[in-house]
């Protein structure tokens, strides 16, 4: 996961500092997802066929 | 004796007086009884037995009730003129042994013989002629019925903002026959919201959005009561407002407002429809309360203010909120009429981009600040909306 993490932000700059803070924790409105699963630990093993979704909480109605 | 039939290409109307209906029962025969009036005439005194189907939903509903076309059927009204017509109708579609019972259900009682008043326990509460033509698409959905549609009548709903979610579930919930609508909405309808907010209209630029929302409603389904709360929710009011609905739809547009309608719903133990729009994308779940993860399980604070900016400085696809509204209108009625199985527990994530829709697991936090064990939700504690000792400030 942690991996995945690092990739997602070489091709888009910054976006891992608005899912993970400084402390390594998923920020509080932010969830990912393995395989429709809600996932907590960056050192979760993935693989090649998992699905991984990052939701961000909404607020627009 | 004969029953209405086909002579060549005429329907003949057969008819059968009352002491024959009532020495056929005696006997131990079971022709099926239909009680053509309106439901209110229904109400108030029928047969022991008979089967309520109003003469203008007969062709509709006729086969679900009665599928065998060579059962018996004694068909009766007030005085004999409504069965008759109904008689011809269902020989005209094909059922070979009807009666049209003479002198209806007046004579009937003139002759003395047993009627009752049918309980209201378990059978379907009478709905007015129009109503009944009105509903007759949920009628026919054994899901929903009759007693489905009393449920719904008799339900209040409260739908948090009167915008781009609020519109097309408000419509929805009135077009159902949902007896109590309430809205919150403390703004007034402005042009750039008329780009998704299909429930107001340009000619009321300016008008409080709950109003114009009333008028179109009324103007769809004059029935509903609508209830117009011109206000924002806050510590002070979210109780006393939200605790007069049985299900809550959120449609608001802020996370404090969200935090709220959650933290006041696990109080007051009412279901949450909620949904959340942004861009091209949409989220749907149903807090329901009890036994499943609240939002606060989901996403225990709310993000800081440049991380999430709001529709206005985001933008949004139209028809974004139609599609969630529409969906978070099925819920409610899902809830009310207690059928199918909610998104409890499930959150739904919509991308209209990819045209996807994906099923998220949801998972209850033992240690929610809201629903917890310990949480604020479990206990009378006065620390609920209240987040480290201090308002939640969103």
């Amino acid at each position: 996961m942690a991996e995945l993490l690092a990739d997602l932000d070489r091709q888009f700059p910054g976006i891992r500092h608005r899912m993970i803070d400084e402390q390594d924790q998923i920020r509080p409105h932010m969830r990912i997802f393995v395989n429709g699963e809600q996932g907590f630990d960056l050192q979760q093993a993935l693989a090649s066929s998992d699905v991984v979704q990052i939701i961000q909480a909404l607020s627009g109605g | 004796m004969a029953a209405s039939a086909r002579v060549g290409n005429v329907l003949v109307i057969q008819e059968i007086e009352v002491a024959e209906v009532a020495s056929r029962l005696q006997r131990g025969e079971s022709p099926v009884l239909l009680d053509v009036r309106d439901p209110d005439e229904h109400a108030a005194g029928c047969m022991a037995g008979a089967l309520l189907l109003p003469r203008p939903l007969v062709a509709h509903s006729i086969s679900a009730l009665v599928p065998d076309k060579d059962t018996p059927l004694v068909v009766y009204c007030a005085v004999g003129i409504r069965s008759a017509m109904t008689a011809m109708t269902l020989t005209g579609m094909g059922y070979t042994q009807v009666w049209s019972m003479r002198g209806g259900f007046d004579e009937w009682q003139r002759s003395g013989l047993a009627w009752i008043v049918p309980p209201l326990d378990g059978v379907p509460v009478p709905l007015s002629a129009e109503q009944a033509m009105r509903y007759s698409r949920h009628l026919r959905l054994p899901e929903i019925g009759m007693a489905g549609q009393a449920k719904l009548l008799a339900a209040r709903v409260l739908c948090i903002g009167a915008g781009g979610l609020g519109s097309p579930a408000s419509l929805y919930l009135a077009a159902a026959g949902i007896g109590t609508l309430g809205l919150v909405d403390a703004d007034s309808v402005e042009l750039s919201n008329l780009q998704r907010q299909i429930v107001h209209a340009t000619a009321r630029i300016g008008m409080p959005k709950v109003d114009s929302a009333a008028e179109t409603l009324a103007a769809l389904n004059p029935e509903v009561c609508v209830t117009r709360i011109q206000a924002r929710l806050t510590d002070e009011n979210v109780l006393a407002i939200l605790a007069g609905y049985d299900v809550i739809i959120d449609g608001s547009d802020n996370f404090t407002t969200r935090y709220l309608v959650n933290d006041a719903a696990l109080r007051l133990k009412k279901p949450v429809v909620h949904a959340a729009i942004q861009g091209f994308e949409g989220q749907l779940t149903v807090f329901a309360a009890e036994g499943a993860p609240c939002y606060r399980c989901v996403f225990p604070e709310p993000p800081p203010a440049e991380f999430a900016p709001s529709c206005q400085q985001a933008g949004v696809l139209g028809v974004l909120p139609g599609i969630l509204g529409i969906l978070q209108a099925t819920e409610a009625l899902k809830l009310i009429l207690g059928i199918g199985e909610t998104l409890a527990g499930r959150l739904l994530s919509y991308d209209a981009l990819s045209m996807r829709f994906t099923e998220l697991s949801l998972r209850y936090d033992p240690e929610c600040s809201a629903c917890g064990s310990s949480g604020p939700g479990k206990s009378e504690a006065p620390g609920w909306g209240l987040r480290n000792g201090r308002r939640l400030k969103a």
